[in-house]
């Protein structure tokens, strides 16, 4: 049986070549173990199509599909040409090999830039993963569908469609000077030494579905709904029944046979419609899943703000004075991340996020040290 | 849903001082402890009031205080931010005349050591309960 060690190790491997890309990478690899299609939305640039090929080039064994979607791509680019000679039999058949219909894996670039007619024929194929051909049904091997945009879908007549990208990340700039840095200065290439075969992800799918979920954890969720059902946020049925497949997901992913409440987290990404929501969307699922985390990432982002100000600053002294300050703010912010990270390993929960923080905390401390005081 | 990502664009400051979150929770947790200031904010028809308070909080408690440029701050609180930088430049005046103008940057990497015991920086030390 495939171990969740192999799944952390290409994680680790990807965070690697990407910064402050933690959250996507983890939820490409809850798609792929949950059977569940994602979408990433930001500005161009981000690295989005870069973290999907990067997963895509890791899988051996697995057949991938990409393209570029516009406003005048055709049906033949996605599902096959048309074959002449089916067509001069009186037969409308399409040629599929090589294309979605045979696809393990598809990333469709720039999603919602295609019309709405030729977005909506992907429904029966992602959701059913089924395909009419001529009158044939062919039944799909389609795993993940990867959808990339700088936009949100423009049309109502999309929202299905949309409605199927279970988890959804918001990808942003790199925040933080010396991430961008190291990326700029990056020369390695985008193969990973990690590789996971199509029959490694088919295994641990089938321990994935073998998670437990307790009825409190379930009312937990319930109690999130409720949550934000009274702040207009009511989002279907299907949505928090599939959320479950994600939940167990990360869970196997901690190497665990059973959900907790830190697992819960992952709803973030997937219980938003709306990017605006987005924030309280996270606010609550924390409050309820992990408060510790939910001070962690305000913590966090407090810091990028602190940091951000000093390197603002042009006058040396105000620098200076700037960087005693953010000093001793870290060094608060980072006792008060410690004392999570005790409690967490005391009742065995996930600490990885927590340990990336402390990490970036004494990155944070070394370079205003060095950059700021020591050549005063 | 019809939102487009871009570049997140420049944006404006209710505060006239570089100001950073942790500054924000030193002053909410120096409320409760503040019913006068409070009841100041509650009664108060000024919008400003609260901006205001935090400004001259952050003005009095913080180690560096520095005045944000006028285009970067909100155009209803750039009259505090007019009075935060003459009352600042008085006081910038006032140091000036009574210590040697490289005297501060040489003693800095000796006070980040001590630092903790600034005002401020006492009061943003919180517990590490969630």
């Amino acid at each position: 049986m495939v171990q969740p060690s192999r799944f952390q190790a290409l994680q680790t491997e990807m965070e690697g070549h990407l910064f402050e890309r933690h959250d996507e990478l983890e939820g490409l690899l809850l798609a792929v173990l949950a059977r569940q299609h994602l979408l990433l939305v930001g500005p161009k640039g981000a690295a989005k199509s870069m973290m999907i090929r990067m997963l895509a080039g890791a899988i051996d064994g697995a057949k991938y599909f990409e393209r570029l979607m516009t406003r005048f791509t055709l049906p033949d680019e996605l599902f096959g040409p048309v074959s002449i000679s089916a067509l001069k039999k009186d037969r409308f058949s399409r040629l599929t090999r090589g294309y979605l219909p045979e696809a393990n894996f598809a990333f469709l670039d720039e999603i919602w830039k295609a019309n709405s007619s030729i977005l909506n024929s992907l429904l029966t194929l992602i959701n059913e993963r089924l395909f009419y051909n001529d009158g044939e049904v062919l039944q799909c091997p389609l795993e993940t569908l990867m959808g990339a945009s700088a936009e949100l879908p423009q049309e109502e007549a999309l929202s299905a469609l949309y409605d199927r990208f279970l988890l959804r990340y918001q990808v942003k700039y790199i925040a933080e000077d010396g991430h961008l840095l190291e990326m700029m200065t990056d020369a390695r290439g985008p193969d990973l030494k990690t590789r996971l075969t199509l029959d490694e992800i088919h295994d641990a799918r089938e321990a994935v579905a073998a998670v437990e979920l307790d009825r409190p954890l379930l009312e937990s969720i319930a109690k999130i709904r409720r949550r934000l059902g009274a702040e207009g946020l009511n989002l279907s049925d299907r949505r928090y029944k599939e959320s479950l497949t994600i939940v167990r997901a990360k869970a196997w992913l901690q190497a665990r046979t059973y959900a907790v409440e830190d697992d819960l987290a992952v709803l973030a990404n997937i219980l938003w419609d709306d990017p605006s929501s987005e924030p309280m969307v996270r606010g609550f699922v924390l409050d309820i899943a992990n408060p510790q985390e939910k001070r962690a990432r305000e913590i966090a982002d407090a810091l990028q703000v602190a940091l951000k100000n000093l390197q603002g600053l042009e006058e040396e002294r105000d620098r200076t004075m700037a960087a005693v300050e953010f000093l001793s703010k870290l060094r608060t912010a980072k006792a008060e991340l410690q004392g999570f990270r005790d409690r967490m390993q005391r009742r065995k929960a996930e600490t990885s996020q927590i340990d990336f923080l402390l990490r970036e905390t004494d990155r944070y401390e070394a370079q205003v040290k060095r950059d700021y005081l020591e050549n005063g | 849903m019809a939102a487009v990502f871009g570049p997140p664009g420049p944006t404006l400051s209710r505060s006239a001082l570089v100001h950073d979150p942790f500054d924000r929770e030193a002053f909410d947790e120096v409320l409760p402890r503040a019913p006068g200031l409070r009841l100041l904010l509650e009664t108060s028809r000024d919008p400003g009031t609260q901006d205001l308070a935090f400004d001259l909080f952050c003005s009095f408690y913080k180690y560096f205080v520095k005045v944000l440029p006028a285009d970067q701050v909100i155009e209803e609180c750039r009259p505090h931010r007019d009075l935060l930088d003459r009352a600042l430049g008085q006081v910038a005046e006032l140091e000036g005349a009574e210590r040697h103008p490289d005297q501060a940057v040489d003693l800095e990497p000796e006070m980040a050591e001590h630092v903790l015991h600034l005002p401020v920086l006492a009061l943003a030390h919180r517990e590490a309960e969630p």
